[in-house]
């Protein structure tokens, strides 16, 4: 499915592509010979613009929907997401500062998303491990400073950042533009690792389902975990927030949505979140270049706007499936 | 008979309160504690000191001769499994999955085989009259069922100690008579069982030496019959209680006056 939907994804936006093209650039850089030749037109846009989009959209996608899995577990909160933990805006601020300070260039914000979004979480930690740490104090400490991190981002791009090329208010809605092969390596490289650790965790994350008491009990270092859990998902949601802005409601939609199709167990819950958020970004990825086209939609709106029905009519009905 | 777990003169102290004061437990082998006491009494704390999840203020906890503190937490795990009191629990997994949950503390010693776990979750299943359940969700049974897993879950961790706050809660009469004859069986076999019990004839029943708490300090330890004692236990539970001999078999009795 995620193959299907990237084969579409190649083929539309601003400059349509045929299908028997867009397997005729591919297979001529693989080195092999086809009937069709491709313009150089297509082959420019395919190899420059659209595969790299379409390939950051998936890391991007991954990312999210690994790291909502993940604090859903460990904060055993079906609302847990990166964005209500204040890690998201966290991770916004340190990316726009880096946009400022550094101009364009994403290699710059993926940087600076990832810094913004431990720093984050090394102040969550110290506001919440006091007096005693556990998960409601995690996730009430998250919504606060989350408030105040989206407050700085608003004033950030109030006061210096109207004049940034590329616009900040676009990047904050979320958008795949500007990825290129250089900023798809640095991504998948930092967000691959940090997911490689939270799936190293899911058999610790099953049995913190016990709640912590019973789980360290049976052997699991709960501190680690949590420090474990929390730093990786701020360098996977850093990285993406870096690289493609503010995508909304992903963390939280495609973990439900997965569990309900995988169950709760967390290493196929984890590899799943991963596939299907990388399927949803790119959907909502190929919709939001053909909805308005030539002009694009920034794909963070779509993501929020249709996530949010979906999920309301997945909520509907978990009191009979589960 | 070896030594499994060794208390000394616990105590826990937070701010001006003292939860528990000067306390000590040994736990043999093939042997059941039961440790009882009005509300607040600090059993709970103790409970946890005993299973090294809380340091005492003072005082040192044992495993086999062993400072509990320095050892890891799966070596704990190993030693001793621990039923707390029941919490919430949503996340969809089934019976089978939560059981087989205190499997992990074996997953890394030689002699463990995926066979071994599968046998001893079916084995748990079944003495906790809740094999038929192993493919429902957790979260769906009642709260007597869930009750009922989680000592299955204690029971499949195969610890020699086992350390129960309040096992006996929310179980309907039949089946917290099973409990007391599993709690009975496990001893059977040489585990050593310390478990905290509001019934005091449950208690007085399966029990080899009763520890009264009351306020943190230990009012009695001893035997059913030196313990159960209706002036003592009226003091401490501020309710007048008489105590007659059990018309079916040797153990005191304990009953309300009015």
């Amino acid at each position: 499915m995620l193959a299907a939907a990237a084969a579409v994804s190649a083929g539309v936006g601003a400059v349509p592509i045929e299908f028997e093209e867009v397997i005729a650039v591919l297979a001529r850089r693989l080195g092999l010979e086809t009937a069709l030749s491709p313009s150089f037109q297509a082959t420019a846009v395919l190899l420059e613009i659209r595969i790299p989009r379409i390939l950051m959209g998936m890391v991007v996608g991954a990312g999210l929907g690994v790291a909502g899995a993940a604090l859903q577990g460990l904060l055993r909160n079906p609302l847990a997401d990166p964005q209500l933990l204040g890690i998201g805006p966290g991770a916004s601020v340190g990316a726009v500062l880096a946009l400022v300070a550094l101009g364009d260039g994403t290699a710059g914000s993926v940087a600076g998303g990832v810094v913004g979004a431990m720093a984050t979480v090394a102040v969550l930690r110290r506001l919440a491990n006091d007096p005693t740490p556990g998960p409601t104090r995690l996730i009430l400490s998250g919504v606060a400073l989350g408030a105040v991190l989206s407050a700085w981002v608003g004033f950030l791009v109030f006061s210096i950042g109207r004049n940034a090329v590329p616009p900040i208010e676009f990047w904050l809605l979320g958008s795949l533009t500007g990825a290129t092969w250089r900023t798809l390596a640095t991504t998948a490289v930092i967000c691959g690792g940090a997911l490689v650790a939270l799936v190293t965790a899911s058999r610790s994350l099953d049995l913190l389902a016990l709640g912590e008491n019973q789980a360290q009990h049976l052997g699991v270092d709960v501190e680690l975990i949590r420090s474990v859990v929390l730093y990786a998902t701020a360098v996977a949601v850093g990285s993406t927030v870096g690289a493609a802005g503010v995508i909304g409601f992903i963390g939280l939609l495609v973990p439900h949505l997965t569990r309900r199709l995988l169950g709760p167990q967390h290493r196929t819950l984890l590899i799943g979140s991963a596939l299907l958020g990388a399927l949803f970004i790119t959907v909502a990825d190929i919709a939001a270049r053909t909805l308005a086209s030539p002009v694009e939609v920034p794909v963070g709106l779509l993501t929020a706007a249709f996530g949010g029905p979906f999920f309301l009519w997945l909520t509907r009905r978990v009191g009979r499936a589960i | 008979m070896t030594e499994l777990l060794r208390a000394e003169a616990v105590k826990v102290v937070i701010g001006k309160a003292v939860l528990v004061d000067h306390i000590s437990i040994t736990q043999r082998e093939g042997s059941i504690t039961a440790v009882i006491g009005p509300n607040g009494a600090g059993k709970s704390t103790l409970m946890s000191v005993l299973a090294a999840e809380r340091r005492p203020s003072s005082g040192t906890v044992e495993y086999l001769g062993f400072d509990a503190s320095t050892l890891s937490l799966l070596e704990r795990a190993r030693h001793r499994s621990v039923l707390t009191q029941t919490r919430p629990f949503d996340v969809p997994f089934t019976t089978w999955e939560v059981v087989m949950m205190a499997r992990h503390p074996h997953r890394r010693d030689p002699n463990n085989s995926p066979a071994s776990d599968e046998e001893a979750v079916i084995a748990a299943l079944k003495a906790c009259d809740v094999f038929e359940f192993r493919h429902r969700v957790f979260a769906s049974l009642s709260g007597g069922e869930q009750a009922r897993v989680s000592i299955a879950r204690v029971l499949a961790q195969e610890t020699p100690l086992v350390l129960l706050d309040e096992p006996a809660g929310g179980l309907d009469i039949g089946h917290g008579m099973v409990l007391l004859r599993q709690l009975r069986n496990l001893a059977g076999h040489g585990a050593g069982v310390i478990a905290v019990f509001h019934d005091l004839n449950a208690a007085a029943a399966v029990a080899d030496w009763l520890v009264l708490l009351d306020r943190g300090r230990e009012m009695a330890g001893g035997s059913p019959h030196e313990v159960l004692r209706a002036d003592l236990l009226s003091e401490v539970y501020q309710e007048p209680l008489r105590v007659i001999d059990h018309p079916f078999h040797d153990r005191p009795l304990v009953l309300p006056v009015t």
